[in-house]
């Protein structure tokens, strides 16, 4: 049997949906500090492999 | 290829561009650490680095700046300041002098005319150095951004000028002109206060302290004319995370991560948008499981995901009536 599949496009988010962190900005003040914290999405939770996987790319 | 001499000689080195940890300096797992990262761990080892993170960690936990005095008189004694931060900068100068290429071991972010650098962090605590150089800002701010954290500033170097915005009460934003010269402090309760630097001469260097409680509320950008709230976002970096997460294992097909999507979006003690993208990769993945986890929270009166659940399921099930086949199998 085929299983229907459902298209993630069709599945709206919230409509109370918040920005992600960080993504608004203040630059109309010149300066965009309004968030001070440095955001890394993906390093946090998966730091880079070590060095010796690094010589793959050599 | 032309391969610079320099870059060659980097690769020979074996020197881990990028294997730090992100709290402390180079991990003990790099074979030859740079010129950058031995100035680096000499700093960050040093009996005063040590007692202001001891400190930040306990300012992180919720204890007030004045009980931490190793981490306090930083942010308010200028001498203090500079005697934490100047043997960095110079130990830092002078390694990158002579390995130019190498990275510094810190998070950094870097913008129109200022640099951000992550120095210390514990818990919700964060200490940092700002650099601000002049730029040509011809507007005039209307909005200003409120977020869900306490600052501790003081100015290093140079002179800033600018403005304090205070909320002080529906649709009311009181301004005031500021102008903060070396040595002088500025802490803020950043989700009632916004401060903003409009100007500088020359370079202006301040050392930020920051801590955000453990669920911030969301970030605003408010009108300064108005008062009004015209955008929010997360307040909340981890819950931000989460939901880029869960679309990185959404659209890599993940389903291994099905189970833990179900129980995240049913999680009523999770952030409601990572509890929604959960909801929704799971429809991706599984429709037969995403329904399910449909049909619960919208059992669940007083959440707030109820009635959002209630209308997607009935839209998916008119827009798709072969789903209806899925109704009818067990799958939670």
């Amino acid at each position: 049997m085929n299983t229907p599949k459902i298209d993630l496009s069709s599945v709206p988010g919230l409509e109370t949906a918040q920005g992600l962190f960080g993504s608004l900005s203040q630059s109309n003040a010149g300066y965009d500090d309004g968030v001070v914290a440095v955001m890394v999405y993906v390093y946090d939770i998966m730091p880079p492999p070590p060095p010796e996987a690094a010589s793959l790319f050599f | 290829m032309h391969v610079h001499p320099a870059i060659a000689a980097l690769r020979d080195a074996c020197v881990s561009q990028r294997h730090h940890g992100t709290q402390g300096p180079a991990s003990a797992a790099v074979n030859n650490a740079s010129a950058v990262q031995t100035a680096h761990e000499a700093w960050f080892a040093s009996p005063r680095v040590q007692a202001v993170i001891e400190a930040l960690g306990r300012y992180g936990a919720g204890a007030s700046l004045e009980a931490c005095p190793a981490l306090g008189r930083c942010l308010c004694d200028y001498g203090a300041a500079r005697e934490l931060v100047a043997p960095m900068i110079e130990g830092l100068v002078r390694a990158l002098t002579r390995d130019p290429l190498s990275e510094a071991p810190f998070r950094f972010k870097v913008s129109h005319g200022l640099a951000t650098i992550q120095l210390l962090a514990a818990r919700g605590a964060t200490l940092g150095l700002s650099a601000y150089e002049p730029i040509a800002n011809t507007q005039t701010a209307d909005t200003a951004l409120f977020s869900d954290r306490e600052v501790h500033e003081i100015v290093l170097s140079r002179v800033a000028r600018g403005v304090v915005h205070t909320r002080i009460g529906a649709g009311r934003i009181a301004t005031q002109k500021r102008v903060w010269r070396a040595g002088e402090t500025l802490s803020v309760n950043a989700s009632t206060q916004a401060r903003q630097i409009h100007k500088v001469e020359r370079s202006a260097l301040l050392l930020q302290l920051t801590r955000e409680p453990a669920r911030p509320r969301p970030t605003r950008l408010v009108s300064l004319t108005s008062g009004e709230t015209l955008r929010t976002a997360s307040g909340d970096k981890s819950a931000s995370q989460a939901v880029m997460a869960l679309g990185v294992l959404g659209a890599l097909g993940e389903r291994g991560a099905i189970s833990v999507m179900q129980e995240t979006a049913l999680n009523r003690e999770e952030d409601p948008d990572v509890r929604w993208e959960a909801a929704r990769q799971t429809l991706g993945l599984e429709p037969e499981r995403g329904l399910k986890v449909l049909e619960r929270l919208s059992e669940w009166s007083e959440d707030p995901l109820a009635e959002p659940a209630r209308a997607l399921r009935s839209q998916l099930l008119e827009a798709q009536p072969e789903l209806r086949v899925l109704l009818r199998e067990e799958a939670v």
